[in-house]
């Protein structure tokens, strides 16, 4: 499959998305706030139909669409202090109202379809740069503020008393999210991208031992699923989206099951 | 070190609190008691920046608006349950090391000298063998001590607690008065929130008692007498007379 241009693209540019994804999920997740992806993809749906109705970009309506909502998503959370997952669903439930309405004009759906589903056919040179950029821009900065991030998000008050600007970290973070789930979107599609950002976490979570392996292992799963999605995606046939989640389903079940059959008898260690 | 004038504090309308007025020494160890909704917390996160006054000033270092270089001379050790996720996938070492985090650079990490450090206070809290495990398996008077350890690592100039003996067993009780007594003699201010009137008058030098969101007496603990206190808990206070101390008795007869 890779003698085509079209699969090296679509390896490129997944492998690029799994990586800033895994990388930017450790801390969504562990902050709670896994639902972002679910959230802010929808609203990249917005800007995609808005995008082919106004004939530009699709991309650049995704990237416009998530960054508006997320800064729409931070007003939300200072109105709704401790309860973060009624701001989430503020911004799905308007960004599917608008979508709805969007969908309803638009006269074919069919290119809309590859943006909610995935595709790997669709990925041109300019989509693997653009993705290229951003993965750049997200391992910079997760890995330069790596301490100050993971102090934030295991107790944010006490690294607001000493110092840490905890409330511009957040803004970053979730403008970031917002523009890795738009340039994500073709690779994945709206509807399956938060899989990316929960399901390496989540499986990698049950059996890290400490912060450092659990980016390891996620990236590794991230990596793999992916690769295979996409391997999968090319030749069965099925959107590559798809074909991701159902590896990671597959991934999760194998270590419960492995985990369950080598589980000593619990003994009190505490 | 630290001063509050006239400080007020409302949340929709409803006075948390009253006419604040506090000063605080380099060097001393202030605890602050008083009952349930009495308002210690709320003047604590007052003091270490986490809430602002609605009224009046808050001067720490003399300073009412601190920079995050001074913010870096204050840690924070706030109550163990509130605060953590206990399935946190972190090892004990990563949490001390946390504390160092503030003062870090872009893309700079955690140097030899640091790891030997939190090691060194891991050890001074007998909870070194302890490093590699995930913070969530330990008891909680373990997870406490790693949290005295990462606000320690860091050597602050002001040392904030939230009620941090609530669950420890006296073992640990013991341990943390015994490092907080050391610190204190190094020249850091302690500000302690607690329910354990036993055990800061003991331990610190200034009991804040407050009741009502208003500072109802604030003493040295040479001063203190239990009739101080009978007034903000409501109930007549007994003296014990076991190993000199104090204990609040709520009196049945």
């Amino acid at each position: 499959m890779l003698q085509y241009e079209f699969m090296q693209r679509a390896l490129i540019a997944g492998i690029l998305v799994s990586i800033m994804t895994s990388l930017i999920g450790n801390f969504l997740v562990l902050k709670r706030f896994s639902q972002i992806g679910d959230s802010l993809s929808h609203t990249a749906i917005v800007g995609v139909a808005a995008a082919l109705l106004l004939n530009f970009s699709p991309t650049v309506g995704a990237v416009l669409a998530t960054v508006v909502f997320s800064l729409l998503l931070e007003y939300f959370k200072t109105r709704f202090k401790r309860f973060e997952e009624i701001s989430l669903a503020l911004v799905s439930i308007t960004a599917l109202g608008i979508a709805a309405v969007l969908f309803g004009v638009l006269k074919s759906s069919a290119n809309l379809m590859s943006y909610l589903f995935g595709s790997i056919v669709t990925i041109g040179n300019e989509d693997v740069l653009v993705t290229l950029a951003i993965a750049i821009v997200t391992v910079v900065f997760l890995t330069g503020f790596k301490n100050q991030l993971l102090y934030t998000t295991f107790d944010e008050m006490s690294a607001k008393v000493s110092g840490i600007n905890t409330r511009l970290l957040d803004f970053i973070l979730n403008i970031l999210s917002a523009v890795i789930i738009a340039v994500s979107l073709k690779i994945v599609g709206g509807l399956l991208i938060s899989s990316l950002i929960v399901f390496p976490t989540a499986i990698a979570m049950r059996f890290s031992k400490n912060f450092k392996m659990l980016q390891i292992t996620s990236l590794l799963i991230s990596l793999i699923s992916i690769i295979s999605g996409l391997s999968l995606s090319y030749y069965v046939d099925v959107p590559p989206g798809g074909a991701t989640v159902l590896i990671f389903v597959v991934i999760f079940l194998l270590y419960e099951a492995i985990s369950k059959v080598l589980k000593k008898p619990k003994t009190n260690s505490k | 070190m630290i001063e509050l004038i006239d400080v007020n504090f409302f949340i929709n309308q409803k006075q948390i609190l009253k006419d604040i007025n506090l000063k605080i020494q380099k060097g001393e160890f202030a605890a602050i008691v008083g009952p349930n909704g009495s308002g210690k917390t709320t003047l604590l996160n007052i003091i270490a920046g986490i809430l602002k006054p609605t009224s009046g000033k808050v001067l720490i270092f003399g300073k009412s608006e601190l920079s995050a270089e001074d913010r870096r001379k204050i840690s924070y050790v706030p109550q163990k349950v509130t605060s953590f996720n206990q399935s946190f996938p972190m090892s004990v070492l990563e949490a001390v090391l946390l504390g160092l985090s503030p003062k870090k650079r872009f893309f700079e990490s955690f140097s030899e000298q640091d790891l030997k450090k939190a090691v060194e206070i891991l050890k001074r809290l007998e909870i070194e063998n302890l490093k590699d495990r995930l913070i969530g398996h330990l008891s909680g008077g373990q997870q406490q001590r790693v949290f005295l350890a990462r606000a320690l690592i860091s050597s602050p100039e002001i040392l904030i607690l939230d009620e941090p003996t609530v669950g420890i067993d006296s073992k640990s009780e013991e341990l943390l008065f015994d490092i907080l007594g050391q610190k204190k003699k190094e020249g850091t201010t302690i500000l302690m929130v607690t329910h354990d009137v036993y055990a800061v008058t003991h331990h610190a030098d200034t009991i804040i008692c407050m009741g009502d969101g208003m500072i109802y007496t604030a003493c040295s603990t040479k001063d203190f007498s239990p009739s101080k206190f009978e007034s903000v808990y409501k109930y007549r206070i007994k003296k014990i007379e076991h190993k000199h101390s104090y204990i609040p008795k709520k009196d049945l007869t």
